[in-house]
């Protein structure tokens, strides 16, 4: 993606880690791959309930704008998270979806769609909490934002040590994945 | 001096705004922390709760904000570094301790994330709409200083520098940030202790029997002692002398004469050259020029930004103390500019302020904004579009009107 | 001087501690020279808010709620029992000791004006105490009726005489049985006196518990 300022935003509901991810690749971004990175998470209500979501704006200079007002690219892992945030992904947007709990529209403009059973091969490797990293190794995967080498560093510093494996287990499981898809 | 090693958590982080400030307080030596939770300022008490015993210091929820900013205060003239952090709702309910800690000449410091609106507002968003009562929201005369940041990283910071400021002047010192910037998750270094300057507080050193605890020295400061350590302090609220003395039998012209209200002021007022900080970009040659303050200031670049590629000669005045307020600089522009444009997360505080050192100079433009989020950068872009084509001279403050209310209320 | 017997009170029992470091929070007592004649440090605090933490010290919610609360009704209490009341109070009666004891206060008393040496010995003893306690000193207000001379002291000494007719030391009596009310005795004495550990002690045992070498105690 060549543009200057990238806006992500991770939704899905309460519980899937979808705020940790935001961390996770701001972390990566800023720390390892010194960008700029901007993350935002929803909090009241509509953050305790179904739905949940994080935003982050990387960029080259310092973040101006704080909030995403048109995704560059939504990851979604529930329908509700779909429905709601669909409409402010860019018409050249990616759309990274959770394909067991997401059932998209046909896409409009030239939005791209790439799905990954991202739960199920959580599940596969022994817990579907890391359902969200899985989707974090098919996102450094296929945008491109931040390096492969910054999101294994900054993993292991946003989970509990005890899981780090794991995560970084399940980090690859969704970066293989999309690479086999391409081929 | 330099910071205490001990409590200085050197490295990089990936915080919030509110963490930072946490952080930033133990750096500044900070001991004492009292509060009551209240949203979006939660997580900075929560913050410092986890450090603080890990530097010798004490987080205590109390049953209100009232009880805490006496706390803070009782914490203060027991000789440690104290503060509190709250949001509007508590902020109000501080004002009363924040008037006595202003007259005793109590060094603390507040941070208020803002929220938007007035009364309970909007709890889990942004305003910077409590910037008038941070100056006199408590009852009578005295001065404060009140600084606000754009990011986590400057929440780090002027936390110290508001530590710093409190005790060099013996004044609270507000951290005005907000819940954008509170809730903000960015990238944060902390230094080396050896690189980060605190301020000590000001002792008295000389004979028991002489102090006086309001008696000024340099910068009209009066130096401090510790309660407990036999100087017999007499500390009250009511206009006293530089005994601590009230001054309830005096005539008036006694009253006036040794009572301390007018140096409450003064300290501040003839010391704001040294106390206000300022950035500064592209004013020499301006026409119009930006005048905002923390996560407005930061939005409002990208407004310039697209006015500079339209070709316009705007710069940018960024207030990082709010109060005292740089009276000189913004009548020194005045002269020389076309106007100002103030965009602020309110219906207008501080734009009135540089109206009042305009004199009738320079057009001043609000650009408001109801709170709840941030501005449109392309509203600051508009106004400043309206003010740079403008020919006419206003009478008074002229609000923009976004296009966002332009479509609400015509 | 002032000549409030709470006063007295205060300066005879901090005489006899031989206390030092003691700091006197109040809403009421702003004379110039207090400070000197009690030999303490003096805040006069705003509105009563007398939950100032000092030396380090801090009160937890219950007991500065406590403070507060009692600090503000220790004001009206005198009227609940005036001889001369200006109209009957409407307000219902208030208890302390109750309040105090179920904050957790380690000695709570009460005495009246009339009492001297057991307030004194009261203050005395929860001076010393660790934690926090609770006196309440049943006494005329200053202005009205404890002036130094004149007509006020006619006034004092038919309060003084209320008090002889209508008070009982009773120490056992259960501190729910102890709100004053216009109708029943005064009762007053020493209802609770007890050790606990303080804040700070649980504060510091219960982190180092917790944190190990990491912890550095508040002091």
């Amino acid at each position: 993606m060549g543009k200057k300022t990238i806006g992500i935003r991770f939704a899905g509901f309460g519980g899937q880690g979808i705020i940790r991810s935001g961390i996770i690749v701001g972390r990566a971004v800023s720390i390892y791959d010194n960008k700029f990175a901007t993350m935002n998470q929803s909090f009241g209500p509509e953050a305790r309930g179904g739905a949940c979501s994080s935003e982050l704006v990387i960029s080259d200079s310092k973040v101006l704008y704080p909030y995403v007002t048109v995704s560059d690219v939504l990851v979604v892992m529930s329908q509700e998270g779909y429905d709601k945030f669909e409409p402010e992904l860019s018409e050249e947007g990616m759309l990274l979806i959770d394909e067991d709990l997401v059932k998209p529209k046909p896409p409009r403009g030239k939005i791209k769609i790439f799905s990954i059973p991202a739960t199920k091969l959580a599940e596969e490797l022994g817990n579907r909490i890391v359902a969200n990293v899985v989707m974090l190794g098919f996102f450094t995967s296929l945008t491109k934002v931040v390096s492969v080498e910054a999101m294994r560093k900054a993993i292991p510093e946003s989970v509990p040590s005890r899981f780090v494996e794991l995560n970084l287990k399940a980090f690859d499981c969704g970066y293989e994945y999309s690479r086999k898809q391409k081929c | 001096m330099k910071a205490n090693p001990k409590d200085v958590f050197s490295g990089t982080y990936y915080i919030d705004g509110d963490v930072a400030c946490a952080y930033g307080a133990a750096a500044a030596g900070c001991k004492f922390l009292a509060g009551y939770p209240i949203t979006p300022s939660t997580e900075a008490a929560e913050a410092f709760a986890k450090l603080a015993p890990q530097i010798g210091a004490m987080f205590i929820q109390m049953e209100d904000e009232l009880g805490s900013i006496v706390a803070v205060l009782g914490a203060s003239w027991a000789g440690k570094k104290s503060m509190t952090i709250t949001s509007g709702p508590g902020f109000s309910l501080m004002m009363e301790g924040i008037g006595f800690g202003a007259a005793l000449e109590t060094p603390f410091v507040i941070i208020n994330i803002q929220r938007g609106g007035p009364s309970t507002g909007v709890p889990t968003r942004t305003g910077q709409a409590d910037m008038m009562q941070a100056r006199w929201g408590s009852h009578g005369d005295y001065e404060i200083i009140a600084l606000s940041p754009d990011s986590p990283q400057e929440s780090f910071e002027f936390t110290i520098k508001a530590f710093n400021l409190a005790e060099r002047y013996r004044v609270p010192v507000m951290l005005m940030s907000d819940e954008c910037v509170g809730h903000m998750t960015e990238k944060v270094v902390i230094p080396s202790a050896s690189e980060i300057e605190v301020e000590p507080r000001r002792f008295y050193h000389g004979p028991k029997d002489q102090y006086l605890p309001f008696k000024p020295e340099r910068d009209l400061v009066p130096p401090m002692v510790k309660a407990g350590e036999g100087y017999r302090l007499h500390l009250t609220g009511l206009v006293h002398d530089e005994n601590g003395y009230p001054l309830l039998d005096c005539d008036i012209d006694e009253v006036t004469q040794k009572s301390t209200t007018r140096r409450l002021v003064d300290k501040i007022r003839a010391n704001a050259d040294k106390i206000i900080e300022i950035k500064e970009d592209s004013l020499d040659d301006a026409e119009v020029v930006v005048v905002s303050y923390g996560i407005t200031s930061r939005v409002a670049l990208k407004g310039i930004e697209q006015a500079r590629e339209y070709g316009i000669k705007v710069g940018s005045l960024r207030l990082v103390t709010v109060w005292p307020f740089p009276e000189k600089r913004i009548t020194e522009l005045a002269h020389k500019i076309k106007g100002f444009v103030v965009p602020e997360i309110n219906y207008g505080q501080i734009v009135f302020e540089v109206e009042r050192c305009s004199h009738g100079k320079a057009n001043v433009v609000l650009v408001p904004h109801g709170g709840a989020g941030v501005h449109n950068p392309d509203d600051i872009f508009e106004a400043i579009k309206q003010v740079a084509k403008n020919k006419e001279k206003y009478e008074g403050v002229v609000e923009y009107r976004t296009s966002l209310e332009r479509l609400i209320f015509g | 001087m002032n000549q409030n017997s709470v006063i007295v009170s205060l300066a005879n029992a901090l005489e006899r501690t031989g206390l030092e470091k003691v700091c006197v929070v109040s809403d009421v007592l702003y004379k110039k020279g207090i400070a000197d004649y009690l030999g303490v440090d003096l805040f006069h605090t705003t509105r009563g808010r007398t939950n100032c933490s000092y030396g380090g010290f801090g009160y937890n919610r219950g007991e500065s709620f406590h403070a507060r609360c009692a600090q503000k009704k220790l004001k009206n209490a005198p009227s609940v029992n005036s001889v001369f009341p200006l109209y009957i109070c409407p307000e219902q009666p208030f208890n302390i000791p109750h309040l105090a004891k179920s904050c957790g206060a380690v000695y709570v008393a009460r005495w009246t004006a009339l009492h001297k040496a057991e307030l004194t010995n009261s203050i005395a003893e929860a001076l010393q105490k660790q934690g926090f306690s609770v006196i309440e000193a049943i006494s005329p207000g200053e202005g009205n009726f404890a002036g130094v001379d004149g007509v006020a002291s006619d006034a004092r000494e038919k309060l003084l005489k209320f008090y002889y007719d209508n008070s009982e030391i009773k120490d056992t009596e259960p501190t729910e049985n102890l709100a004053i009310d216009s109708d029943k005795k005064i009762i007053v004495g020493k209802f609770v006196d007890w050790e606990r550990p303080t804040f700070i002690d649980l504060y510091n045992n219960q982190l180092r518990h917790t944190l190990g070498n990491k912890f550095v105690p508040y002091e």
